[in-house]
């Protein structure tokens, strides 16, 4: 479960400040979910706790730097909306990164991954329009 | 610039950045805008999205985008959307009934 700490609206999209109840790490996600549909994640609210899954916006790299993060392989097939992810450690905390990405990359399980943003592609039941 | 003040939208000519016609004929534009919409709130909240595609340029991308048929276009009470792929990458733009873009950022 995540807590929702904050919320920065913007006229289209937003950020959504979340806590992981487990592990307390703190992440920025971006959420469009309502510019593309009306089935969106506006539901939330400050201070509530909601099962999220968020997704690893960016590319696997071959070397360590700003914003890249090591990350061991969980799961390699799971199906959010009808898109298959993979699901992904980064120390205790789990994120999702499209198998699509995986294209070129084989035989390890433990990847590096420059981060470029987190987006938010589940609440609940909710899944993000983009993934259908 | 004549086309949009004869369309009799609502906009601020000193702060126009982008102008263009979508494929499909549809004039939007781009102000400088602020924390909400617009360049301003492009930049801010996705130039390291868009630096980490190679791109710094980010009213010419999304000129060359709107000059090409999108792949996926939609809408919301928040407004319209429509999803460009651009060598490769895929960019969405949102924008307003009336022409004006709100946001700019990569989505793949």
């Amino acid at each position: 479960m995540y807590n929702v700490r904050a919320i920065n609206e913007s006229i289209a999209t937003r950020t959504v400040e979340l806590e992981n109840e487990l592990t307390g790490t703190l992440d920025l996600c971006f959420d469009d979910s309502a510019v593309v549909s009306d089935n969106n994640f506006e539901f939330m609210e400050i201070g509530k706790a909601y099962e999220c899954k968020i997704k690893l916006f960016g590319e696997f790299v071959n070397q360590e730097g700003e914003c890249v993060v090591k990350t061991l392989i969980v799961n390699e097939n799971i199906c959010i909306g009808n898109i298959n992810f993979v699901e992904v450690a980064v120390n205790s905390d789990i994120y999702y990164i499209p198998q699509s990405k995986m294209m070129s990359i084989s035989g390890k399980d433990d990847l590096l991954f420059k981060v470029s943003r987190k987006d938010l592609i589940q609440v609940n039941s909710t899944i993000h329009e983009d993934l259908f | 610039m004549k086309e949009l003040a004869e369309s009799g939208v609502k906009y601020n000519a000193d702060d126009v950045v982008m102008i263009t016609k979508t494929a499909d004929g549809k004039l939007l534009w781009l102000e400088k805008g602020n924390a909400s919409s617009g360049l301003k709130h492009i930049v801010d909240g996705h130039a390291t999205n868009f630096a980490d595609k190679g791109i710094t340029d980010i009213p010419a991308l999304l000129n060359k985008a709107l000059n090409t048929t999108p792949v996926k276009t939609g809408s919301s009470a928040k407004g319209l959307y429509a999803d460009y792929l651009i060598g490769g990458n895929k960019y969405r733009v949102a924008y307003g009934t009336n022409g004006y873009i709100v946001s700019f950022y990569p989505i793949d």
